[in-house]
């Protein structure tokens, strides 16, 4: 080895019998920093995961910049110029519109009313003519390559939904006039914000569509949405049966049923199913002398716990065996053999999970869900049941969802689904005649209990001369998505763009940024400031800059605060973590002060064979660093380990403290577990340059042995 | 006659804790390439101060010190005792975590002169081993060694930069009367054939008899007998 130091140094650090305290001190220290390493690593690379996610989120429902218009600029003579002209429909125009208008000044003074004395004074360039204030901006923005600016519109409205779920059969006769349905109605005051649908990174955000979202759809596609848009319709009123099984049938040509679910409180097995001399095991329950009911455990030993379970229910049961011959069910014990009446219903104990496809011939023709034909394929105690059943008290458990469409398909899925188009492929809401708009939800609705396929409307005051006036378009809920941490975000709506224009127009025109502006996205998010310094110069060279404001997503209004507490919690974190590594180095100190003592002869004699003071520094100084070194990499082994099995050990953590580890409100369904390269490279740096600190003291102490002390003769 | 390898004038020691004792008081000493010299004298007299004096692990109060012509001074102390100096020490002091072979060559290492086998040094020492008859214990920890072949080591360590002055303090001080004899007998040989000083401290006088020259310590002063 070249350096003696680093040889004498490594010498040092192997453990020794001789040097027992010495090992077990530096083996303690090591085990620390390892500890402290594995804990920063997980916890930095766990929030970096977390604070990316959020933010993710939160530029997937804005933009990392976003241009919005000042005050100066709805003040402007080319702002409030429409709204004196006729050509414009006397209404002032959004960005979008100013930037499809063909006129930039729409003013006619022969055919308009006169400009009022103390008007706007226009802003000209120096032609003399009128500055296109939104076209000019628009022309420096596309000027940046790699980015994508986009108009935005937000609003804001009533947003009511008409929730209808199928009641469970036992319960349904109470409620007949609702045809086995329970409706209840969702009324929200919401923010609605123009879908983009060449935003790339919502899909991160978005939620997937789940059994029960076609389950509803399947039910509420049949619904005819003519008094959805009522504020309480007291019927439901079902579409002609042509129709409703057309929709049905375009509902199937983008999802596809794999399996059902029996009901947990049991499901009465249909007698169709029940194969031809195929014997079951069975319980009795008598109601006086007659049968009431007979129950088939999924499995012939699971007889005993259920007769048990019927026992403590107050029921008198019997064994028996159940058999069909030639058509007809008897009941066998044995003594006797009774033939079962076609009305004793014969339940399958415990939620089962059937396999099924629906029945080729169901499909386009049935009108309701619950008439769906389903074949089946059943196992019971060993022995099959085929044939066909109805969806009808049953649950849907599996199915395929097509997340992608093409044009050669009849008809569009009823969710949010991705289009080819030319080379690229864009996000669609899908929209229906009969149902009206689609509207994306965040996923608190999803909690609250709505699915996809609900219906309702949203309302919108309109004031005219006369009166305000309500005003409402018909909606229908096409997927949800996860708004992350934005403090908005449970009330924000996405719909299609016309829709949100739509609404703005009927409203007076609001003075504030958050309602219209220019999305610019792009992919590489440390961009945001360089592209934000980029507009306000062209705008600067421009004489626009009074009109816009330019900011990036950490100083959006409504995530400004989030980031800087994210900031600052972390900065809090490193810190401690700092002062952690410097308790966890510290031993170090401790074991080399110790080392020293111990190694004094020897470094008298390596003085005495001509080592230099700083030779003998630079020992203990390696000593220190590479016990921090060899921490670090055991620590950052096992914690590139825990990472990896993160989600194991939150389950596991999470059932031994009897409840879920992370709210996943707060933290999304899964925690991120990419180990942060910025933690690693902080751990790997402090831990060096704390150890190395904490090998100073002791290696001074060693360079200030006099080898003549040392070595003189005993 | 040889060069002059180490002349020391007016060396002056004082202690002052606990009490003020001058223990050198104007030591002056010439010693010769291929000299040997012999420092007797009753203990506490401060032989061992004088060595470790001439042998710059320790300063003096006053007086010059020059080494192979070169005047000793705080800053140069450490390059002179890595290519100029070596000691043996009554009590050994080799690197116990070491190999005989690795303890021999720890001052080349020192010295940042290549120590792979093969190498000048490697080489050098491995002749050392040879000569000092320790060949078959090159690979053994020095702990496993007799107190003779620990003596032989530290002889073969302190030859390994070939110094201009070797320094003895007692080196057969713990040994039997036949290994002391091997052990003088291979100091004062290297040091007539390969032109090297010799300075030994020692109460044996068979051995001090066979130096070029012997001097009594008595009183802060050296005389010669």
């Amino acid at each position: 080895m070249r350096f003696f130091e680093l040889s004498v140094a490594l010498k040092y650090l192997m453990p020794q019998r001789r040097q027992l305290s010495v090992s077990i001190i530096s083996l303690i220290s090591v085990l620390v920093i390892s500890l402290v390493v594995w804990l920063i690593v997980v916890f930095f690379s766990v929030t970096h995961g977390l604070e990316r996610n959020w933010i993710q989120k939160l530029i997937a429902l804005t933009a990392p910049v976003r241009v919005t218009p000042t005050k100066e600029y709805y003040d402007s003579y080319y702002y409030q110029i429409d709204s004196i002209s006729a050509e414009s429909d006397y209404t002032a125009k959004t960005i979008g519109e100013k930037l499809a208008a063909e006129k930039i000044d729409p003013y006619d003074p022969s055919f308009d009313e006169e400009i009022p004395a103390l008007w706007h004074q226009p802003d000209l360039t120096p032609e003399g003519e009128l500055k296109d204030i939104v076209k000019i901006t628009m022309n420096e923005i596309e000027k940046i390559p790699g980015i994508l600016p986009r108009e935005y519109e937000m609003t804001h409205g009533n947003l009511q939904l008409r929730l209808l779920r199928e009641i469970p059969k036992s319960y349904a006769s109470d409620t007949s006039s609702f045809q086995g349905q329970n409706q209840s109605f969702l009324h929200q005051n919401v923010y609605f914000a123009s879908f983009d649908e060449k935003n790339d990174v919502l899909g991160k955000a978005l939620l997937g569509v789940s059994a029960k979202d076609i389950r509803n759809l399947l039910n509420t596609v049949s619904v005819s949405s003519d008094n959805s848009r009522q504020e309480n319709p007291n019927s439901i009123v079902r579409l002609g049966k042509e129709e409703a099984s057309q929709k049905i049938a375009a509902l199937f040509e983008h999802t596809g049923i794999k399996s059902l679910k029996t009901p947990k409180s049991g499901w009465e097995i249909p007698k169709q199913l029940f194969p031809e001399q195929g014997c079951f095991d069975c319980a009795v329950i008598f109601k006086g002398n007659s049968v009431a009911k007979v129950v088939i455990p999924e499995k012939s030993k699971d007889l005993s716990a259920l007769d048990k379970c019927l026992k403590e229910g107050g029921c008198t049961s019997f064994r028996a065996k159940i058999e069909k011959i030639d058509g007809r069910l008897f009941l066998k014990s044995e003594k006797e053999q009774i033939a079962l009446s076609d009305k004793t219903p014969i339940v399958l104990e415990s939620g089962k999970i059937i396999p099924a496809f629906p029945a080729e011939n169901s499909i386009g023709k049935v009108s309701r869900a619950e008439e769906l034909v389903f074949n089946v394929n059943l196992n019971i105690q060993g022995k099959a049941l085929k044939g066909e059943i109805p969806l009808s008290n049953l649950d849907i458990e599996q199915v395929s969802i097509a997340l992608n469409t093409d044009a050669k398909k009849s008809s569009a899925p009823l969710w949010i689904h991705k289009v080819s188009e030319g080379l690229t492929n864009i996000r669609k809401l899908p929209s229906d005649g009969d149902m009206g708009e689609s509207i994306l939800l965040p996923k608190a609705f999803r909690e609250g209990g709505v699915l996809i396929g609900d219906k309702g409307y949203i309302s919108y005051y309109s004031p005219t001369a006369a009166a305000l006036q309500e005003q409402r378009i018909p909606v229908f809920v096409a997927g949800f998505y996860d708004p992350g941490i934005m403090p908005l975000g449970g009330k924000l709506v996405l719909a299609g763009p016309e829709v949100i224009s739509f609404i703005r127009l009927s409203q007076p025109q609001e003075e504030s940024g958050l309602s219209n502006g220019i999305n610019i996205r792009f992919d590489n998010l440390n961009r945001a400031e360089e592209i934000k310094q980029k507009l306000l110069q062209a705008f600067e060279k421009n004489g626009i800059s009074k009109y816009w404001k330019i900011e990036t997503f950490r100083e959006f209004d409504f995530t400004k605060d989030i980031i800087k507490q994210l900031k600052s919690e972390k900065n809090l974190f490193t810190l401690l973590a700092i002062v952690i590594i410097i308790v966890a180095c510290s031993n170090i100190i401790s074991m080399l002060i110790i080392l020293v003592n111990d190694k004094k002869n020897e470094i008298g004699i390596l003085r005495s064979m001509g080592a230099s003071s700083s030779s003998i520094t630079m020992i203990f100084g390696f000593c220190g660093i590479m016990m921090g070194l060899i921490g670090s990499v055991i620590g950052i082994f096992f914690a590139v380990i825990t990472l990896r099995y993160l989600h194991t050990i939150v389950g596991l953590l999470g059932r031994l403290q009897g409840h879920e580890m992370f709210n996943p409100a707060f933290y999304g369904e899964i925690l991120p577990n990419e180990v942060s390269g910025n933690a690693l490279g902080f751990v790997i740096i402090i831990t060096v340059i704390m150890s190395c600190i904490a090998g100073i003291v002791p290696a001074i102490k060693a360079c200030r042995i006099r080898p003549g002390d040392i070595l003189r003769s005993d | 006659m040889n060069s002059v390898i180490i002349e020391a004038k007016k060396i002056v020691k004082k202690f002052t804790r606990p009490l003020d004792v001058e223990v050198l008081s104007g030591v002056d000493l010439t010693v010769h390439g291929g000299e040997s010299v012999a420092i007797m004298g009753r203990s506490g007299e401060g032989k061992s101060t004088l060595l470790q004096i001439l042998g710059t692990l320790e300063e003096s109060d006053s007086g010059d010190l020059s080494i192979a012509g070169i005047p000793v001074t705080p800053a140069n102390t450490t390059t002179i005792r890595r290519n100029r100096l070596a000691f043996v020490f009554q009590s050994y002091h080799l690197l116990e975590d070491y190999t005989v072979l690795e303890n021999v060559l720890m001052p080349a290492k020192i010295a940042r002169l290549p120590t792979h086998e093969g190498s000048e040094s490697h080489k050098r020492a491995l002749e050392l081993l040879e000569m000092t008859g320790l060949t078959h214990r090159a690979n053994f920890h020095t702990k496993l060694l007799s107190g003779g072949e620990k003596q032989r080591t530290a002889i073969a360590r302190a030859l390994c930069n070939d110094p201009d002055l070797i320094l003895a303090d007692e080196p057969s001080g713990n040994l039997d009367e036949e290994t002391a004899a091997i052990i003088h007998d291979l100091l004062l040989t290297f040091a007539k054939n390969k032109g090297k000083a010799l300075i030994l401290v020692t109460h044996h006088l068979p051995l001090a008899e066979m130096c070029d020259r012997k001097f009594n310590l008595h009183s802060g002063l050296l005389h010669q007998f």
